[in-house]
């Protein structure tokens, strides 16, 4: 039996964190975000442009107290993009349950 | 395995479920600790409210005494009301605070509100049949009694539960408020005068010990 697709924009660790953060929170400052999960300005900036041109997350700016804050939002895409996921790994883990495979850890392509 | 996840940088979706975990973690556990902080607010606001009433009713008496018209009777239907005020403002204060980090949706503000709403109004029903029935009640004893009451309804409604744990301690937490109530009742008997005088102390301790208790676990769980 084939083993579901998983989205390939989602299914990378930093990206994953990401979207899983926005998932839970709806919406985010990049500064709290990049704190929170320990990357650096550029990691995240990279990784959320990903995010962005596939629409599942919008950067946005709002004025606060302390001047401008670059806000992230999950969209309606992200979060059905997401929920797609979460329903393709458990698919996945059922699935590999039944057909054991040797190992489900592959070289990297993305960079 | 599908080509898609070779791109997940070596993820495999045993980390990847890994992964989401530890982000729902990150904040499950600050959800919890704040809930056992808004249950230790709540342990000091309601003994604080106890015990108001008790000094009232030394300076006027209780109402069912029939000790007469007096200027502060009036207090004794919104005595409260201050101190719920100061419980909802830190409350909502906690909670903003959170908020900061975890955005509250307005479903789980309107479950707190909710949760206010279902207690105040068991004991205010029962004293309204209080009144209309006559009979002879412990003030005191039918309040705790309403609150466990009322918080064993929140628990198996599954309000303001993060987790399975929480939902059991409101429904554990309100069985020991009933019980502390029925067990008093029924060990002072039709002794009104007595039953007041240990339900003054009872319920304060009761309701300080199940909520502030409770609210320690919980933080200290988390």
């Amino acid at each position: 039996m084939a083993l579901p697709s998983l989205d390939p924009i989602i299914h990378q660790a930093t990206r994953l964190r990401i979207v899983a953060l926005l998932f839970r929170n709806r919406t985010a400052a990049f500064t709290w975000a990049r704190d929170t999960l320990g990357l650096t300005d550029g990691n995240l900036d990279t990784h959320t442009k990903r995010l962005e041109e596939a629409g599942y997350i919008r950067r946005g700016r709002v004025l606060t107290t302390g001047g401008f804050q670059v806000r992230l939002r999950i969209t309606p895409e992200g979060d059905a993009a997401f929920r797609a996921y979460l329903e393709a790994l458990r698919e996945y883990l059922a699935l590999e349950t039944v057909e054991p495979t040797p190992s489900t850890s592959l070289p990297s392509t993305d960079r | 395995m599908d080509a898609n996840v070779l791109e997940g940088g070596g993820l495999t979706p045993q980390a990847a479920v890994a992964e989401i975990r530890r982000i729902e973690g990150l904040h499950g556990a600050l959800a919890r600790r704040a809930s056992g902080l808004t249950w230790m607010i709540w342990g000091i606001v309601a003994p604080a409210i106890f015990i108001s009433y008790a000094l009232l009713s030394i300076l006027v008496g209780f109402p069912g005494d029939g000790n007469g018209y007096h200027a502060l009777w009036i207090l004794f239907p919104v005595l409260w009301v201050p101190w719920a005020a100061i419980g909802f403002v830190a409350t909502a204060t906690l909670w903003r605070s959170v908020g900061l980090v975890i955005p509250r949706r307005s479903a789980q503000m309107r479950e707190g509100v909710f949760t206010g709403a279902i207690i105040v109004g068991i004991i205010f029903a029962g004293f309204a049949a209080i009144a209309v029935s006559r009979v002879p009640v412990v003030e005191f004893a039918w309040v705790l009694m309403a609150q466990g009451v009322g918080v064993v309804i929140v628990g198996l409604l599954g309000l303001n539960c993060n987790d399975a744990t929480e939902r059991r301690l409101w429904i554990l937490g309100g069985i020991l408020l009933v019980a502390a109530a029925l067990a008093g009742s029924l060990a002072l008997g039709s002794e009104v005068l007595l039953a007041r005088q240990w339900f003054t102390l009872i319920s304060p301790l009761t309701s300080g010990l199940v909520l502030f208790g409770g609210g320690l676990y919980l933080t200290s769980r988390a």
